[in-house]
């Protein structure tokens, strides 16, 4: 025979040592002829005739294997087994018997014996099969038990690096069970029941990966940062959930922030202290200047004249300084408060160019103005816009020399361009150029920045640039605009601003999707402060100018009771008031009553002077289901709004929408 | 002729805006500090009263829910003139009842068209050296 004795896994090469345990010289015989076939690798037998023998070769000489006879003259039948396998409990081994009992072949196999051979003439062939499994099992099993004993120390080490991670670690079943929580989570939560489903409720929501708050076992306040990837546990699907504990860091942060949020409100406060110490003393001097100039007390001369009025221009700059000084700190914190409201552009910017050209005439410019007849209406601040044209035309007046000429003008675009016939513009731009000194490019870019650039600025003479046009980028932007500059020095400066033109038809969706009406019941209530013709458009008249331009301002589900805010309340000014109410038309008497009701509410009906209206709309038919906005849905519901503004409008004698 | 009753702690703008308004037509009353408010109020029965918001013995406030609260002097609208801030003070003022929201420094046109307009006064003429 001469196939390799050993398996390809061992060294083939090695020389093997075996051990035979035999008292009979003729078995003896038989093993040595069995062992003598094989040739590679070497092997070399050596014989003891007793168990003490063969025990005290195993304790002093490298042995591979044992072949072993049970019945000794020292050791019988299973005590020898036990005797060897208490001493050498590792040593492959296979026995030798004359017995044939298959019962005790079992019994011996049992206890970790690798192969039971019964004594025989041609035993042979499978001895030396036998113990070369023998050796080869031999070493599979060492080989498993070392990776396994390396597994568990690996497994163990890296639990403890889990274990010991500050951050909770949770294993999360997609039913909901928790199948492993590290100390930190056990920690965090309640000692989840592991085991059981549901046995641990997380108070946060893993699939946002935003800082979360929840209170812990002890009341105290406990922020979390939650990572969730999916993963598969036993075979099922499972999240490994990472909370990491960020609530000593936030808590330093909100620290942070109320520290600077009581600084910031300790320079408003100091700063509205100041503007109304300032005020105070200039309302005096401007009203005495006023006196002056309206001559109540006596004529005056030219000369004197021209002095009053140089006084009084200046009196009115410290005055607008003084309140730009204000609406920086508001943007600066965000609370520039910005109100669009629905703008029939060609009025509200003649009336807003008006009083800046005589301003411009009084300096020796010229201002002209030049719109088309039609611009179509926008949505925007009124008081703003007119802030942002003062600034823009109030810069041009200061830096263009005496015999300058300013331009003031507009038009309808489409994004940046003039929209095609029968194109429907999106934005009006507002453009204002002089033929001024202009401005040095290296300065244009930071012309619409924060205060700490016009440090160069005002070293160059342009006293108070800076505060006016940072603040007109900032309400032009609020306004949903875009403001740039353009200036050549030498030749002059543009700038423009947009404002975006109304929609009504979008204003009701947006109303109507904000109020929630698509699922509310049955009726709609729409109510409007619309401008009298030739309305109030006098810059600093805010209270006038608030009132004359809301239109549909608000869509109420009917029974959310009146919530308009009391402000609305028009106690002065000439507003007509209208209230349009869509329902089914076999509400139309109870919407009449709400509709009245609801003027009477904002002070329609007592307020004296004023014009006010309901109308009812009605559905074609009575609508069925929860839904409410009628049989022809979402579209046919706004476009009965409208026809009934317009109806209302047209009724007013032509009051514009 | 219409009365205004102004409630004013600066005499020197108490000075001037009583030469304006009695320029066109106006009589002027002064309480110069909060508490002589109602008491003159109830005596003169003025048409308009212009309030300060900022007055020794007494929150402009406090006088504007005083005069709300009499229901003999309720109906006189009043005009807050103010050098406050308006972000908080206007809509308080508006909110307290308060008719009209001026800050300081009012131009004249503007002050008298709202007295004209609270006082129901359509007769008197602007005129003001425009």
């Amino acid at each position: 025979m001469d196939t390799p004795f050993t398996s390809s896994t061992a060294d083939a090469s090695a020389p093997l040592t075996i051990l035979l345990i035999e008292d009979s010289p003729t078995d003896v015989l038989f093993v040595r002829e069995a062992f003598r076939a094989v040739s590679r690798p070497a092997i070399e037998l050596r014989v003891v005739d007793r168990l003490s023998a063969g025990l005290n070769v195993l304790g002093t000489q490298p042995i591979d294997a044992v072949v072993l006879d049970l019945n000794l003259p020292d050791s019988r039948g299973s005590e020898t087994l036990d005797r060897l396998r208490g001493s050498f409990p590792d040593i492959p081994l296979v026995v030798l018997t004359g017995d044939t009992n298959l019962a005790g072949a079992a019994r011996v196999l049992q206890r970790g014996v690798q192969d039971y051979l019964v004594k025989d003439v041609n035993i042979g062939p499978s001895l030396v099969r036998s113990v070369r499994f023998a050796i080869e099992r031999h070493r599979f099993t060492a080989l498993l038990e070392r990776q396994a004993r390396e597994l568990r120390e690996s497994e163990s080490a890296l639990r403890s690096v889990i274990e010991a991670d500050r951050d909770a670690l949770l294993i999360i079943e997609d039913s909901g069970q928790v199948r492993f929580a590290n100390s930190a989570a056990r920690e965090l939560f309640e000692t989840p029941a592991l085991a059981e489903p549901g046995g641990l409720r997380l108070p946060v929501a893993l699939e946002l990966p935003a800082e979360q708050e929840f209170a812990r076992r002890d009341g105290t306040r406990c922020i979390v940062e939650p990572r969730s990837s999916a993963l598969a546990w036993d075979g099922r699907p499972a999240h490994l959930v990472s909370l990491r504990d960020v609530t000593q860091r936030k808590l330093a942060e909100e620290a942070a922030e109320r520290a600077r949020a009581s600084q910031i409100q300790m320079k408003d406060r100091f700063l509205s202290h100041i503007s109304h110490e300032l005020r105070t003393p200039l309302a005096v001097v401007r009203e005495f200047l006023a006196l002056l100039d309206e001559r109540v007390a006596g004529d005056l001369n030219s000369e004197q004249s021209e002095y009053v009025g140089i006084m009084l221009r200046n009196a009115d700059e410290l005055n607008r300084m003084i309140e730009d000084l204000l609406e920086v700190t508001r943007a600066q914190s965000g609370r520039l408060s910005v109100e669009p409201a629905h703008i029939p552009f060609v009025p509200w910017f003649t009336h807003s160019v008006a009083p800046l050209a005589r301003l411009a005439r009084r300096r020796g410019l010229t201002l002209e103005s030049r719109i088309p007849a039609s611009l179509p209406d926008v949505v925007a601040d009124p008081l703003r816009g007119v802030q942002v044209l003062e600034n823009l035309v109030g810069n041009a007046i200061k830096f263009t020399p005496a015999g300058g000429r300013i331009e003031v003008s507009a038009r309808a675009l489409l994004g940046e361009r003039e929209p095609a016939a029968g194109e429907r513009p999106d934005r009006v731009e507002c453009i204002v150029s002089d033929n001024g000194p202009g401005i040095p490019p290296e300065h244009l870019e930071r012309i619409f920045e924060e205060l700490h650039q016009v440090g160069t600025l005002v070293d160059e003479g342009r006293r108070g640039l800076g505060m006016g046009l940072y603040l007109a980028r900032q309400l032009v932007e609020r306004m949903g605009g875009r403001i740039t500059v353009a200036s050549t020095p030498g030749v002059g400066t543009t700038f423009r601003f947009t404002l975006p033109v109304h929609d009504r038809t979008r204003r009701i969706h947006e109303l109507l999707a904000g109020a929630g009406v698509r699922h509310s019941p049955v009726h709609l209530l729409v109510v409007q402060l619309q401008c009298s013709p030739g309305g109030h458009f006098a810059p600093g008249d805010d209270a006038v100018c608030r009132r004359a331009y809301l239109t549909v301002q608000a869509c109420l589900p009917s029974g959310t009771s009146w919530l308009l805010p009391r402000e609305w309340k028009p106690t002065e000014g000439h507003e007509p008031m209208v209230a349009v109410i869509v329902g089914a038309r076999a509400e139309a008497e109870r919407c009449r009553v709400l509709a009245l009701e609801g003027l009477a509410a904002c002070g329609g009906l007592t307020a004296s002077g004023l014009e006010c209206e309901a109308r009812v709309v009605t559905y074609p038919e009575t609508t069925s289901g929860a839904d409410g906005v009628g049989p022809d849905g979402q579209a046919g519901f706004v476009r009965r709004i409208e026809s009934g503004i317009d109806e209302v409008m047209s009724g007013m004698g032509g009051v514009r929408s | 002729m219409k009365k205004v009753l102004i409630v004013e702690d600066d005499q020197d703008l108490v000075r001037g805006m009583t030469i304006r308004l009695r320029q066109h037509g106006f009589t002027c009353f002064v309480a110069p500090d909060g508490v002589s408010v109602v008491p003159l109020a109830r005596r003169e029965r003025p048409d308009v009263i212009l309030l300060d918001l900022g007055l020794p013995a007494g929150d402009g406030f406090v006088v504007l829910e005083r005069l709300q609260s009499i229901a003999s002097l309720a109906a006189i609208p009043v005009i807050v003139l103010t050098a406050r801030d308006p972000e908080s003070s206007r809509p308080r003022a508006m909110q307290a009842g308060a008719a009209a929201f001026l800050r300081k420094p009012v131009p004249p046109d503007l002050l008298l068209d709202v007295l004209r307009f609270a006082t129901g006064d359509s007769e008197t003429e602007n005129r003001s050296a425009a």
